[in-house]
């Protein structure tokens, strides 16, 4: 059975591209345009990884960290009341996650880090080639 | 010498910082000087003419304190409005890279994606412009990120992540690019590594980052081609590794400014316009950010050495982890 990959991104030709080059290797792909409804599916779907963008409308792919790892030690955002659902369903935190970015300051790092993301790709850096290859070492 | 004359031209002073005479903040400090040295004079005079009446001394010292206080108050306000607009700056900087990067990404990704899936490109000069799509758009982003990597450090806001890795992998991998690039050129390669060498501990990223400019610089300066010799050996606690070419070589007047940012050599220039002159200032703030040292060597018209060093783990100077 196909894996599934969430991917949280609301620049829609990346999302295109990206989408396309997953599918072609064998994945399943669920597109969210915005924090919130990305958080939504994660719980309906339990995809097998989450690609996240940072910079999201609605909801900051931050704010998406946050609830999805459930970190009572991080003060409470503008994400809280997904943190809350999320903590009803703490089953999704487990979820490996991707970070796909073009932020690439030390401080998004280190966050991104201590909130368990697997990896930190700026999009610019990395060739879709590339991207699967990351991918498929999630699934290794 | 030529520093502190240059820094007493008030007008190129104003001019560099765009503020006017009286929010310069070198002017203010010259008059400062000069009413201290001038006030001290007078009050000494003053003190002498009338020593029965010491209210007015008094005075004097106040209206004195006074001024200096207002003019001390102008250079903390001169140097905010300057650490402002510096942060002004970075923050431009980051928020257009940003911008920026994004429709790079796009065309990027979808280049990759035309490109795999074969699409015919019959036309030959159709062809070549495809090819020359990607390469500029590498080119464009390799720019932004040199542009947000000097605001980084200038900003002493850059990050390292580092962690333990064979440098000789690194470079074998960007040797083994760079030939793949200059199959159709005179220029060659070598890589020499000596035996028993230590990994290292550095940011495994910034690091190819730097391999990969002293390896282009390299390129550069080789203009009628010739042979580019890697080699890395083992040095007290660190790693050394030294990029040799037989290019032209770079003046005793350009190699003052080598790393200085956006410094072009004059002797490439001629040959070649393209660059910001980033790539060695980020590789000399890299690997001094990552505890090692760079230097080089030049003979113009015989070929330049560039060197640098990284350390080692701790807890491996006598050396378990070999690569």
């Amino acid at each position: 059975m196909a894996k599934k990959i969430l991917f949280i991104e609301d620049e829609m030709r990346l999302q295109e591209v990206l989408g396309a080059k997953l599918k072609a290797e064998g994945y399943e792909i669920l597109a969210a345009m915005d924090g919130k409804s990305g958080l939504e599916i994660a719980e309906k779907e339990k995809p097998d990884l989450i690609l996240l963008d940072l910079i999201l409308p609605k909801m900051d792919g931050f704010h998406v960290l946050e609830a999805i790892k459930a970190n009572p030690s991080i003060p409470k955002m503008d994400g809280f009341h997904v943190l809350e659902a999320i903590k009803a369903k703490p089953s999704i935190s487990a979820i490996p996650i991707i970070v796909l970015s073009n932020l690439e300051s030390g401080k998004d790092i280190e966050r991104c880090l201590s909130l368990g993301v697997r990896s930190y790709l700026a999009k610019t850096n990395y060739s879709l080639e590339e991207i699967a290859q990351k991918v498929s070492e999630v699934f290794k | 010498m030529a520093k502190f004359l240059d820094s007493l031209n008030i007008v190129k002073q104003c001019r560099r910082y765009g503020v006017g005479l009286w929010q310069c903040p070198h002017f203010l400090f010259l008059v400062m000087g000069a009413i201290i040295i001038s006030s001290i004079i007078a009050t000494y005079l003053t003190a002498q003419w009338f020593f029965t009446e010491p209210q007015l001394i008094a005075l004097i010292v106040l209206v004195v304190a006074a001024i200096l206080f207002v003019i001390g108050h102008i250079i903390v306000s001169s140097f905010e409005r300057v650490a402002e607009a510096s942060l002004a700056k970075s923050e431009f900087v980051a928020i257009m890279s940003h911008q920026i990067k994004t429709p790079l990404s796009i065309i990027k990704w979808q280049l990759n994606l035309l490109k795999e899936k074969g699409i015919k490109i019959e036309d030959s000069e159709a062809k070549k412009f495809f090819i020359h799509l990607d390469e500029e758009n590498q080119r464009m982003i390799h720019i932004v990120n040199d542009l947000l990597e000097l605001n980084r450090i200038e900003d002493s806001t850059i990050f390292l992540n580092p962690s333990v890795f064979s440098l000789k992998e690194i470079i074998d991998e960007v040797v083994g690019r760079r030939r793949k690039e200059n199959l159709n050129t005179n220029v060659s390669f070598e890589v020499k590594t000596s035996e028993n060498l230590p990994l290292v501990f550095a940011d495994k990223i910034r690091t190819r980052d730097v391999v990969s400019h002293i390896i282009d610089n390299a390129i550069r300066y080789s203009i009628n081609g010739g042979k580019i010799t890697v080699m890395l050996q083992g040095v007290p606690k660190c790693v050394c590794c030294s990029v040799r070419d037989e290019g032209i070589g770079i003046s005793k007047e350009d190699q003052k400014r080598i790393f200085s940012k956006f410094f072009r050599a004059e002797s490439v220039y001629k040959y070649q316009t393209q660059g910001l002159g980033l790539r060695l200032y980020l590789a000399k703030a890299i690997v001094e950010a990552s505890g090692g040292k760079i230097g080089f060597t030049s003979q113009e018209g015989k070929g330049s050495t560039f060197w640098f060093t990284l350390p080692v783990p701790k807890n491996n100077l006598i050396g378990n982890n070999y690569q």
